[in-house]
């Protein structure tokens, strides 16, 4: 997993996330997202575009960080999630408390 | 029926090998893009509650592969102290309780699920998947 590119803009930031987020990758996905949650961002962005992979870990993680995040008063979004995590998401009912849109530039 | 047998390091890095290896079983047997991902989920969903929730104290767990005519049949065991599958809750979305997840998606995306768990002796879990036969485009 990587997610080196950050993207500040104003109160957005966009995070690439690239790669399989799992039980080996978690712990890096956590830090690089809690890492941008103590900024003033009020807008997380999450370009999933590159990301092939996630499982319950990642939702586990997800659903951890957004909340974290709802008390800072931010917002996490998800950005062209591939379908076969659109279907994870869809199935654990993370897409009811997370934002996930797509970009019709991708 | 061919039968594929891997023991793993119980480390999250080698998960990804049982993503890899079910992933070259079950395109092999001819199954559609979307049941691979399917497949890649449920196994890598076993893994990790193989390391996880086990406290397994046996360096490896296994996997076994087994290839019928219309349906791929694998199972991960570990050596671990076992559970009771009927006493996983479903997690809650809004609070802090964020386990249970991953027996509920491999229920979801498998045909058929067992689990066999014994206090102290360890957890088997077999998943079965069909060969679908409409093909998706």
């Amino acid at each position: 997993m990587n997610s080196n590119n950050i993207i500040e803009m104003g109160k957005t930031s966009m995070v690439s996330i690239k790669g399989e987020i799992d039980i080996y990758s978690i712990e890096k996905f956590r830090a690089s997202i809690e890492k941008i949650i103590k900024t003033q961002a009020t807008e997380i962005i999450l370009d999933c575009s590159e990301l092939s992979y996630m499982d319950s870990t990642g939702m586990g993680v997800l659903i951890e960080l957004r909340n974290k995040s709802k008390e800072m008063g931010q917002k996490i979004i998800m950005m062209n999630p591939r379908p076969n995590i659109k279907k994870l998401l869809s199935l654990t009912g993370v897409d009811k408390i997370i934002e996930i849109v797509d970009n019709p530039a991708n | 029926m061919d039968s594929i047998k891997l023991t793993l390091p119980t480390k999250p890095e080698y998960v990804s090998l049982a993503r890899l290896t079910i992933a070259s079983v079950a395109n092999n047997m001819g199954f559609s893009i979307g049941d691979v991902e399917d497949l890649k989920v449920a196994v890598s969903e076993a893994c990790t509650n193989a390391l996880n929730h086990s406290n397994n104290p046996d360096p490896t767990y296994d996997l076994t592969y087994l290839v019928e005519s219309k349906k791929l049949v694998f199972t991960v065991t570990d050596r671990g102290v076992g559970f009771e599958p009927e006493a996983v809750a479903m997690p809650d979305l809004n609070g802090t309780q964020l386990g249970g997840f991953g027996l509920f998606i491999i229920k979801s995306l498998m045909d058929r699920v067992e689990i066999i768990s014994e206090r102290g002796s360890g957890t088997s879990i077999t998943m079965i998947k069909n060969l679908s036969t409409t093909h998706e485009v």
